[in-house]
């Protein structure tokens, strides 16, 4: 059913998708088309030994393996906040969700700089770990910090208002049928929310692949060691070696593509499933 | 007695988790400004280099902001409102400024507008210079908070009930006036948010800024810039201090976020 | 098993669901908690089945005290106002969890809970949908699986809150009479929450009402229509006429510190006064009410009266709009005006 009066001419309404169409093109689009551009500009070869250089594969596992350790550590702690958050009513409550909140409106350097007072050569554990020989900063243990911070409120964001619109009584049904606590999260609780939790994860990771500022102030960009994929890339590029970044950024250009796709399936996936279990009257 | 378990084990895991991620890193920044008293800070933060560097990122954000706003809602509207082939797609491609790590839109964004690229060529034989000058910077920064007004317009605009247009299209009012008076006050909490969450990403982008941005003191160097130059002299006080005016300005975007959700929340019970 | 509630109190902020409230229901007993919304009847449910706790007083299950017992070790069996059946689960799955979460040692074979499901979903005439999901049977099949879901652990006593609320009365009907047939088939004992007069009179042993957290009358169900202890009781079980003044020899005299209560079926009408028919009214409305005929009347001063005659007496009277008629009440009841709840209003009939 069409309804007239609430419907544009046909031309402004084609215009309008037009405009916006256009400048999503020109927004989004060609910038993405320039960097797979860029990176196959100078052949095949090139792009290709550039991708497998033993740098960039290095930066790649050290990249995977800090958003992989951001997925765990913020996937179970997101889990547990979601149930204490939604499922308990306690004082200083909406004080921890605005907490929760708080490394959102952080900027990336900033969260570098926190890690930097903390365990820097002054900061407060500096001398402590010099004294025992532990590196954090520049190294390893600084990335995934970092990391950590910045993609800490992904999961329980998404989870918070998914376990609210579920609502507790299967959880008390549950209960009431004996079920002890492991029991009620994995098979009840957990199937129901899966979609959020699978589209907090998505985000999680994305975000934590992508990180620049954060790592970039932590890191100590020491080629081979310490280097993720978006510094890598960095270097390359303020290197003049322009073909090999953006053959390192088409990479990055592939998770994000492929990122978007899983977050569209998700979507669609969680759409349905609250399609047919909403409750009935 | 509570019914379900867990409270305990749940929410300690919560507060170790925030506390050491979270809590304890910001504490030892909030210990290292109070050990440096108002008078430092305020030396660091009238530092000319710093105030040119708070103006820039202020303004180059606040333009962004302002910029995404009706770009925001052209698309939202059209994304809502019309069918059109490729609609999904486009809906999906709205996210990909979060997905994509922000130095590769910046090395991106940076090659397209450089003099020599594809679409700085033609601007600068207009006399328009977008790489390496603030007119990148808000490039950059429409890039990376584009899709904050769309999504917050977006379930709003789905929201309008269709009897409400109807009901104006009845009583005589144009398309236009339906649009200005009927919907678009619908839509001014969603509006203000998404406007206040891309400004508030703006002030603190770095990643996809500092390509493009060409980085010259006094001219265009943002503040998480400055920070990075302090850093790099090892002045980490006058990090701190910059830091720490940032952190101010974020959570005064955050306590004006707040504000604005509850007043859209109040509205949408009205 | 029996069930004692000893003065259990219930606060939630400063509004108090349940006021020191105490019942014995009986092994084998199936009860109904009668009130209307906010009465504190499901706060009641949830608090013998662990789900809520008392401020202040004890449920006891067969001498037992249950406070500090959660609600995973009660052995209650509860079937939800919602159902909450578990959404991705199917309904053989969800008539088996309660007995696959059981600690190793306490669970039966996979065979048995296999067996004991199959028994189950045969008793509630459901074994056809057993590899379906939740949301692909209709309400009433819903609100049997969630039943049979409750009994599969073999409940010592099986609670259902507003079980029959949420669906059509065509249903409704049907599944009242299943409850009624299930309850005596297992004898477990059984309470339920409803709002519903009639649900609970056709259905239960004995009738609770509940009113702002406390016990207005508790009864055999034909005890409690006919001797209501309170004008809430009498009001709430039913349609009532309601009279300010006192009856003397069968005539009303109103205005007096006093209220007279009639069910419809209970005033008579004549078409001629005499000492059964003594007071004046004009005929409103006749219209069909199923088995009976409903009489709108209105009396001298504007008050209206509801009458329910048989077809045959309608058709004796042939009443029509606008006619002269004379009533009298062969049952009725009389309240201090003081307990009745908005005396002071005018005559109304409800």
């Amino acid at each position: 059913m069409s309804r007239i009066t609430t419907t544009e001419p046909t031309w402004v309404k084609w215009t309008l998708i037009g405009t916006a169409l256009g400048a999503m093109a020109l927004v989004l689009i060609v910038p993405l088309v320039a960097v797979f551009w860029e990176g196959l500009a100078a052949g095949w070869n090139v792009y290709w030994a550039a991708v497998v250089d033993a740098d960039a594969r290095h930066a790649l596992w050290l990249t995977l393996a800090a958003a992989g350790i951001s997925l765990v550590v913020n996937g179970v702690a997101g889990i547990a906040a979601a149930w204490a958050i939604a499922r308990f009513r306690f004082p200083g409550r909406s004080l921890l969700i605005t907490a929760i909140e708080l490394p959102f409106s952080v900027s990336p350097v900033v969260v570098g700089l926190l890690f930097v007072l903390l365990f820097g050569a002054h900061g407060w554990f500096g001398p402590m770990l010099a004294a025992h020989d532990v590196k954090i900063l520049f190294a390893m243990p600084g990335i995934v910090l970092a990391t950590l911070f910045i993609t800490f409120p992904f999961v329980v964001r998404e989870l918070l208002p998914v376990m609210e619109a579920v609502g507790s009584e299967e959880e008390e049904a549950a209960r009431v049928l004996g079920a002890r606590g492991w029991h009620i999260l994995w098979r009840v609780t957990l199937p129901n929310v899966k979609w959020g939790l699978i589209y907090g994860l998505i985000l999680c990771s994305a975000r934590a692949i992508g990180e620049f500022g954060a790592v970039s102030v932590v890191s100590g960009h020491i080629r081979g060691e310490t280097n993720t994929m978006p510094l890598h890339v960095e270097i390359l590029y303020n290197d003049y070696q322009y073909n090999a970044a953006f053959a390192c950024a088409s990479v990055l250009c592939l998770t994000a593509l492929v990122t978007l796709a899983l977050k569209a399936v998700v979507e669609w996936r969680a759409e349905r499933a609250l399609k047919q279990g909403g409750k009935t009257p | 007695m509570r019914v379900l378990p867990g409270f305990g084990i749940s929410l300690g895991i919560t507060l170790l988790w925030l506390g050491l991620l979270v809590i304890l890193p910001l504490a030892a920044l909030a210990a290292k400004a109070a050990g440096m008293g108002w008078h430092d800070l305020w030396q660091v933060w009238s530092e000319p280099r710093v105030i040119a560097a708070l103006e820039l990122s202020f303004f180059t954000a606040a333009i962004a902001a302002v910029a995404n706003l009706f770009l925001g809602l052209l698309i939202a509207w059209v994304l809502v409102r019309y069918r059109f082939p490729g609609r999904k797609l486009a809906d999906a491609l709205v996210d990909l400024p979060f997905a994509l790590p922000t130095a590769v839109a910046g090395i991106a964004l940076t090659t397209l507008y450089a003099p020599t690229g594809w679409i700085g060529e033609p601007l600068s034989h207009l006399g328009i210079k977008v790489a390496f000058a603030p007119l990148g910077i808000v490039v950059a920064l429409v890039f990376v908070t584009l899709p904050f007004v769309v999504r917050t317009v977006q379930p709003v605009l789905e929201a309008v009930p269709h009897e409400v247009e109807e009901a104006s299209a009845s009583l005589g009012a144009s398309r236009l006036q339906t649009f200005r008076r009927v919907i678009l006050p619908e839509l001014i909490p969603a509006l203000a948010t998404g406007f206040a969450l891309a400004f508030a990403r703006g002030l603190g982008e770095y990643g996809s800024v500092v390509f493009i941005s060409g980085n010259l003191p006094m001219k265009t160097e943002i503040l998480p810039l400055v920070i990075i130059g302090k850093l790099d002299q090892y002045a980490v006080p006058a990090a701190t201090a910059i830091a720490v005016l940032m952190l101010i300005l974020s959570f005064i975007m955050l306590l004006a976020i707040n504000l604005l959700q509850r007043w859209a929340q109040r509205r949408a019970v009205a | 098993m029996s069930i004692s509630i000893d003065g259990v109190t219930k606060r939630f902020g400063s509004f108090t669901a349940l006021d020191k409230l105490s019942l014995e229901i009986g092994s084998g007993e199936l009860v109904a908690l009668l009130g209307p919304s906010g009465s504190g009847k499901t706060t009641l449910l949830r608090i013998i089945a662990g789900l809520e706790s008392a401020d202040d007083g004890r449920v006891l299950f067969t001498g037992r005290d249950q406070t500090g017992v959660g609600a995973k070790d009660r052995g209650v069996g509860f079937v939800f106002q919602h159902y909450a059946l578990f959404r991705h689960m199917t309904v053989a799955e969800n008539v088996a969890f309660g007995l696959t979460v059981r600690p190793k040692a306490q669970r039966p074979s996979p065979a048995a809970i296999q067996d004991r499901v199959t028994h189950l979903l045969k008793m509630v005439q459901l074994d056809w949908t057993a590899n379906r999901l939740p949301h692909q049977l209709s309400g009433g099949q819903r609100q049997r699986v969630a039943l049979a879901r409750a009994l599969a652990v073999e409940p010592k006593v099986l609670l259902l809150d507003e079980p029959f609320g949420a669906l059509d009365a065509k249903v409704r009907a049907e599944l009242r009479r299943w409850l009624r047939q299930l309850h005596d088939q297992t004898g477990v004992t059984t309470v339920f929450v409803t709002h519903d007069q009639e649900e609970a009179l056709e259905v239960a042993d004995r009738v609770v009402v509940i009113n702002q957290g406390r016990i207005e009358q508790a009864g055999p169900p034909d005890e409690v229509y006919a001797n209501p202890a309170t004008p809430f009781v009498h009001h709430f079980l039913g349609t009532v006429n309601v009279f300010h003044g006192r009856v003397h020899d069968g005539l009303a005299s109103v205005g007096e510190a006093d209220v007279t209560f009639v069910r419809p079926h209970d005033v008579a009408v004549s078409r001629a006064r005499d000492e059964a028919h003594p007071i004046a009214a004009t005929v409103k409305s006749v219209a069909v009410a199923g088995a009976l005929v409903r009489f709108e009347l209105e009396r001298e001063g504007g008050a209206r009266v509801e009458v329910l005659v048989t077809h045959q007496r309608s058709r004796e009277l042939a009443l029509q709009a606008g006619q002269q008629v004379f009533i009298g009440f062969s049952e009725y009841r009389t309240y201090a005006a003081s307990t009745v709840p908005g005396a002071a209003a005018e005559d109304y009939a409800i």
